[in-house]
């Protein structure tokens, strides 16, 4: 199992996901999925969803179908118009509005050293900006589609300040590809915090079901059982140390009660 | 410290936000219209959100102070508890609010006003009765005062309310707000686990010795002093340990200032059990909890209670000693 989450990036159009196509070393992997670009080795997804709510949520849902653990980490990356933020200037969006729907949407709460900002997602483009929101496209749906049943605290959005009043890119299609790359290493590192997956989930619990299971016929409702035992019996002794007690028990149940046992007898070492 | 702070849109500009606010440097504000749009919500790690938890200031607009349970209470027939605040700046790892909640974020309530109000109103519908009010239920009591100043409000109005007796716990150094002008209904009262324990599973508790030279410095003022053992944790050597704790802290202090020392098992509700071994599966601290009724806990074998009574009446008169479970 590996110790690092998966990330999945969500953008809008090609040229948004080519610096992190390139940064990330993603390849198009498979030939069913033309959206869909991986670095199966690191773990690292990225699905171009096309401009829109509906276009983001479908995206989503498509990605889900390949990479559906409740800890994978999601993020969106785009660029966004305000009415009078600075071009190319990077924030970290913690609440999503929508222009036409009721709904209120959150990403992780935490602190990442990076200036926050709430987005108000749109149908078309916006003419009259509130300076209180970035305006955006498929934000409402990137997060609509990740309501249940990912951890919030593995949600991240984070647009770029592409136009304001004063100023819009000759090409946005040179502006994305240009502002993304300068900020795709900072984002990078923010995500890199948070990649780390708690010991627990990598303990080679499975090898040991393994042994047993050669050993014993387990029923599916024991497997559940042992699996939790297991994760305890891991903290307090040693892969050898447990191997050798399978080997030596003489039946599956004798095996589980030594365990249950051996927990409530436990005394915390500290 | 925090960076990140939602407030409810309908008490932003209330000085007491505004207050809060000044307190902490470049805040990211994030304007919200209830604190249950990110509170507590179903797919939320308490754990990830400890980590660095952000600040949710809010307004409480009912239920502020409850009942407690019938068996709970440090001698008056009548107590209550209220929470001005959701969550705590410590990381205990037998905390119990990582049962409660599924986020680690600060909530704090800045309608302090009607918390005191609720107070006045116990004394004043209670004249004939004596009663003790207790704070710190869904926090730590003086750990965020720096910043909130709650508790430095309250305490100046009562002695107003002679018929109440209210009890700040905290396992914080902060004293500022206890001066010389003591109090007489206020009880300050400090958990403690042994140092060995508070070192490893009390993340950013401060240290015994930290605490006993505050203890000391309200002992010697004449402040009333309550001691928590609640939990009683029972490791390889706790006996050894807690026996050294009790001298530590009771050859310390005028013992005449001590109001009551309570103690309990390290316990859980079913459903906070099941919501914490979710997130804390390998957490050998709760490997040995017994299945109870309704609870787990801890087992019946080390006799906790004939341990702590033994131990505790060679210093304090046992009528101010309390076994909570
Ligand atoms: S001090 Fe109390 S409220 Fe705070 S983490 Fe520890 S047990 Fe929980």
């Amino acid at each position: 199992m590996s110790k690092t989450k998966i990330i999945n990036f969500l953008v809008a159009l090609k040229h948004e996901a080519l610096p992190i196509i390139d940064y990330f070393g993603l390849n198009l992997n498979d030939k069913k999925h033309r959206n869909i670009y991986s670095n199966v080795e690191q773990n690292v997804f990225l699905i171009i969803s096309g401009i829109g709510i509906e276009n983001a949520k479908k995206a989503v849902i498509k990605l889900k179908k390949l990479n559906n653990n409740k800890d994978d980490i999601w993020i969106n990356i785009g660029i966004a118009g305000h009415k009078t933020l600075k071009v190319g200037s990077i924030y970290e969006v913690k609440k999503v509005i929508s222009s036409n729907n009721e709904n209120t949407f959150f990403t992780n709460s935490f602190y990442n050293k990076v200036p926050t900002s709430t987005v108000c997602c749109v149908n078309k483009e916006e003419k009259k900006y509130n300076n209180k929101y970035l305006y955006d496209m498929e934000s409402y749906g990137f997060l609509e589609a990740l309501d249940s049943p990912t951890i919030k605290e593995n949600i991240f959005m984070f647009k770029i300040v592409s136009d304001n009043l004063q100023f819009k890119p000759k090409s946005y299609k040179n502006f994305s590809v240009s502002f993304i790359s300068k900020h795709i290493r900072k984002i990078n590192t923010i995500l890199d915090k948070y990649r780390n997956k708690p010991p627990e989930s990598f303990y080679d619990i499975s090898l040991i079901l393994n042994i047993i299971k050669n050993k014993y016929h387990v029923t599916f409702y024991n497997k559940k059982k042992l699996e939790k035992i297991l994760t305890k019996i891991f903290i307090i002794k040693s892969q050898k140390e447990i191997k050798n007690d399978v080997l030596v028990s003489k039946s599956l149940n004798g095996l589980i009660k030594k365990y249950e046992s051996y927990l409530t007898k436990y005394i915390l070492k500290i | 410290m925090t960076k990140i702070i939602y407030i409810e849109r309908e008490i932003k500009d209330h000085f007491r936000t505004k207050l809060i606010c000044s307190k902490i440097s470049n805040p990211e504000i994030i304007v919200i219209d209830r604190f249950s749009e990110i509170f507590n919500k179903k797919n939320q790690s308490f754990k990830l959100q400890k980590n660095d938890p952000a600040l949710i200031i809010a307004k409480k607009y009912k239920n502020l102070i409850h009942k407690t349970p019938e068996n709970y209470g440090i001698g008056n027939k009548y107590n209550y508890y209220f929470s001005y605040m959701y969550n705590c700046l410590f990381d205990c790892k037998y905390c119990f609010l990582q049962g409660m909640y599924s986020s680690a974020n600060y909530v704090i309530f800045v309608n302090y006003e009607d918390y005191y109000d609720e107070i006045k109103k116990i004394s004043i519908t209670n004249k004939k009765k004596n009663i003790t009010i207790f704070s710190g239920y869904d926090c730590d009591s003086l750990a965020f005062e720096a910043i909130s100043n709650f508790m430095s409000c309250l305490i100046k109005k009562m002695p107003e309310y002679e018929n109440i007796e209210l009890e700040i716990r905290t396992k914080s150094t902060y004293s500022k707000l206890f001066s010389k002008n003591i109090i007489k209904n206020v009880i300050i009262a400090y958990s403690f686990t042994p140092d060995r324990f508070s070192n490893k599973y009390e993340k950013g508790v401060p240290s015994v010795d930290k605490r006993l030279k505050v203890i000391k410095r309200l002992s010697n003022l004449g402040w009333k002093l309550g001691f928590r053992f609640d939990p009683v944790i029972i490791y390889e050597g706790w006996q050894e340990d807690y026996k050294e704790l009790f001298i530590k802290i009771f050859q310390n202090i005028d013992i005449d200032n001590v109001h009551s020392i309570t103690f309990g098992k390290l316990r859980f509700p079913d459903t906070i059990y099941k919501k914490l071994i979710k997130e804390n599966m390998t957490e050998s601290l709760f490997f040995n909890l017994e299945k109870k009724k309704n609870s787990y806990e801890s087992s019946n074998e080390n006799n906790i209670e004939g341990f702590l009574i033994e131990n505790l009446t060679k210093f304090i008169d046992e009528r101010k000693i309390f076994f909570n479970n």
